[in-house]
């Protein structure tokens, strides 16, 4: 059964609203992009679209837009966060690659997906990864040594192409001014 | 289908040559170099400079101080 993600891309606003709902999402290719090139989305939360856009577009005297799309968490999502066999899977393929390597060679996240991208050996559409940040919280178990669960972590979406982003779904939320 | 994505790896491992994968790994990684969170000058260029496209030189100074419980400089006591 396949469920429905709601995330949110953040783009530059060039006055360009017609363009972008009628062409978006826009592939991300830069350098240090977490999963490699793709479309990227912030899973559930408009809070990290909007800190993104600050960061990456107002400091840099740039305006930003918020786009929403419909993504499918389906058997071609690589869940990275809520699907422990993919984590398993994973972490088997980043030993397996670390066995070929130098010792004390330690690959990044974005290189053993690279080098399955460029094997013809990834066969999914999306990847959904995600770290911990400052809103994320943890909350304890009440264990006597402390257990605690990380909740609220910070989750990207990259779709490696556009099958799993219901399309007619994407659309702008931010500005305001551009909202139909 | 992760085990099949497994499988494919091996498969895609037997059928290399160790010099062929080193010499991939190595553009991938030279390729992914800079992804760790945001580079040097996109921290310079987001935080630091309102004025855009011109050079600029940052100094950047700490000043620490380490205090005992008594507010005392652990410093002074040393010397």
């Amino acid at each position: 059964m396949s469920r429905v993600i709601i995330g949110y891309h953040t783009l530059e606003d060039r006055d360009n609203a017609d363009e972008v709902e009628a062409n978006g999402p826009f592939m991300c290719t830069r350098e240090n992009a977490w999963l490699g090139d793709g479309y990227y989305f912030w899973d559930s939360d408009p809070d990290l679209a909007h800190e993104w856009g600050r960061v990456g577009y107002q400091l840099r005297r740039k305006q930003y837009m918020i786009c929403q799309g419909e993504i499918l968490n389906d058997d071609f999502l690589f869940d990275l966060v809520g699907w422990i066999p993919h984590q398993k899977t994973f972490l088997a393929m980043m030993d397996l690659l670390q066995d070929h390597l130098p010792a004390g060679a330690e690959p990044k996240m974005v290189d053993v997906l690279d080098f399955l991208r460029s094997n013809d050996a990834f066969p999914y559409n999306a990847i959904r990864a995600a770290d911990i940040h400052s809103q994320s919280r943890e909350v304890k178990f009440g264990g006597k040594r402390g257990e605690y669960a990380i909740l609220n972590q910070r989750t990207q979406i990259c779709l490696l192409n556009k099958k799993n982003l219901i399309l007619p779904s994407f659309r702008i939320i931010f500005p305001t001014k551009y909202v139909k | 289908m992760e085990t099949q994505m497994l499988d494919r790896l091996r498969e895609v491992l037997a059928s290399m040559s160790k010099k062929e994968f080193l010499t991939q790994w190595q553009e991938i990684t030279e390729r992914n170099k800079d992804v760790a969170g945001p580079t040097v000058r996109e921290f310079m260029a987001n935080f630091s400079c309102p004025v855009l496209d011109q050079p600029q030189h940052f100094q950047l100074t700490i000043d620490i101080e380490f205090f005992s419980n008594a507010g005392e400089y652990h410093f002074a006591m040393a010397a």
